[in-house]
């Protein structure tokens, strides 16, 4: 018996997580938040007097960025922790698959199903901005997901516990959302003490700025507001991306090829 | 027709339980008919925060929580079981929250739309002052993108507030930094419409229609707002010709 190719592999953990999707109604779920976000959105505007496409949009944007990104998160680890209870990890194991195969197949299944919902939230968005606004955001949320994604799985594989892997995905998230804006914070004029305890206060803020991923720069309403994708963004944005995702991917691969089942 | 393999029948479930059910439903319904309403008194507007402080509260969308902050503010007037009058907000702190809202995204133009036509129409002559010297301000700041505020506070300063020196000075401020493409010649030239003996509807109008004509306004509700405001304005100025 031949073995199977690597997509082969990578394409049935895929169709396998797409499937879960659709029985665990995510797609569904995902409908009915968007839809109370479009509601919100109609709402804010009614209220507005002037720039009401600017809030609708924007406010709808920021409110599917959050909405996929937690919908997702809860959606890869409640996943990944099920198969490692239900031990359906042992059975893939028992399989002639690398540990490295399994983990790059589910990852796939789940960018697959981010795909999908980025695809989604851009049509609920085209009802407030032109296209030509939305589609950076969403290649920009596509890209901001797979890191939420692969962050997701590692803590997944290393808590084996829902609540404690998603408060750390929340954490990482907010942290990494505000990571810009708390080192300019630490070195602003409200900074005024020369303290030891200052010091290290700075150097530590700027130490977890060089480990956590500028993700304040992803997925800006600003683009679907004033549509002011920089192509300069995209400079940072793509390496960022790539770098934080192989690393979160190695750091994930590192803790399943220690785990012993 | 199919059973429901996933649920048991109602009868297995113990009596007890749905009268516990039934029970602090009723309660609730009870509790929250009897519960004290909340008091109605207006509160003072809070201190703005730090710029700083919005920005990591924002989560990186600064632009964002300027327009819901916006929105808050606009509604602000309006507190449960209570609208309060403009004139009773604090305009120095009012001050505060509209340049914040403004620094956390510049290119908004809503916080000088509402100094320009919500809280600058109060019967305050320091309080007008005082959303006058914030659109000038921040005029001078970005005098391109915001040359349609300080055309409005010259007007402003006209006719509301018969300060002919302080137009002046808005209409000198306009003609020496207002110089981008986008602003019309008329706006550069507002020292000259001071100088014509027109009233306070004409002079909205040249501005109005100026900036209709030019499709910078697209809007439906800046458009019906202002549509309304040149319709009140037109409604003063005919019952002053007839007095």
């Amino acid at each position: 018996m031949t073995k199977p190719s690597l997509f082969r592999q990578l394409s049935t953990f895929a169709q396998t997580i797409v499937q879960e999707a659709v029985h665990s109604r995510l797609i569904l779920t995902c409908m009915v938040v968007f839809a109370v976000g479009v509601g919100l959105a109609l709402f804010l505007g009614e209220i507005a007097i002037t720039e009401t496409r600017q809030i609708q949009s924007g406010i709808l944007a920021a409110f599917l960025r959050i909405a996929i990104v937690f919908i997702l998160t809860l959606f890869t680890i409640s996943s990944m922790v099920r198969d490692i209870n239900d031990n359906t990890v042992l059975i893939y194991l028992s399989l002639p698959l690398k540990r490295s195969v399994f983990l790059l197949g589910k990852f796939s299944g789940y960018a697959l199903v981010a795909f999908c919902l980025c695809i989604l939230a851009a049509c609920m968005l085209v009802l407030f901005s032109p296209l030509s606004n939305v589609w950076p955001w969403v290649i920009s949320l596509f890209l901001e997901s797979l890191l939420v994604v692969v962050f997701g799985l590692a803590c997944a594989l290393s808590f084996v516990n829902i609540p404690a892997a998603f408060a750390a995905v929340t954490g990482f998230y907010f942290l990494s959302r505000s990571i810009g804006a708390v080192v300019l914070m630490a070195h602003g004029p409200m900074v005024t003490s020369d303290s030891i305890g200052d010091s290290i206060m700075t150097a530590f803020v700027e130490g977890l700025a060089f480990l956590l991923p500028a993700l304040d720069r992803f997925t800006r309403s600003e683009w679907i507001m004033h549509g002011q994708a920089n192509p300069v963004e995209w400079s940072t944005i793509i390496p960022q991306t790539i770098i934080y995702l192989l690393l979160l991917f190695s750091v994930a691969l590192f803790d399943f090829y220690r785990k012993n089942f | 027709m199919v059973a429901n393999l996933d649920q048991r029948p109602l009868s297995s479930v113990s009596p007890w339980i749905k009268l516990l059910l039934v029970s602090f439903l009723v309660l609730q319904i009870f509790w929250h008919g009897h519960h004290k309403r909340l008091a109605i008194h207006s509160e003072p507007l809070p201190m703005a925060p730090s710029k700083q402080l919005l920005e990591v509260l924002s989560f990186g969308e600064p632009e964002v929580l300027s327009r819901v902050l916006m929105l808050w503010l606009q509604a602000f007037d309006n507190q449960p079981g209570v609208s309060m009058p403009f004139t009773r907000l604090d305009y120095t702190e009012l001050t505060h929250w509209l340049q914040i809202i403004s620094d956390l995204d510049p290119d908004s133009q809503y916080p000088f739309f509402s100094a320009s036509y919500l809280y600058s129409q109060v019967d305050n002559r320091d309080q007008q002052i005082q959303m006058l010297s914030f659109i000038r301000q921040n005029f001078l700041l970005k005098p391109n993108k915001r040359w349609r505020w300080m055309v409005h506070a010259t007007i402003f300063a006209r006719h509301r507030l018969n300060d002919l020196a302080l137009a002046a000075e808005y209409a000198v401020l306009l003609r020496e930094n207002a110089h981008g493409a986008d602003v019309p010649h008329w706006a550069q030239q507002m020292e000259i419409a001071l100088l014509e003996a027109q009233g306070e509807y004409q002079s909205a109008r040249l501005f109005i229609g100026g900036l209709l004509d030019s499709g910078q306004i697209t809007d439906i509700h800046e458009l019906a707002f202002l549509n309304q405001r040149l319709k009140s304005l037109r409604e003063k100025s005919f019952n002053g010709i007839s007095q």
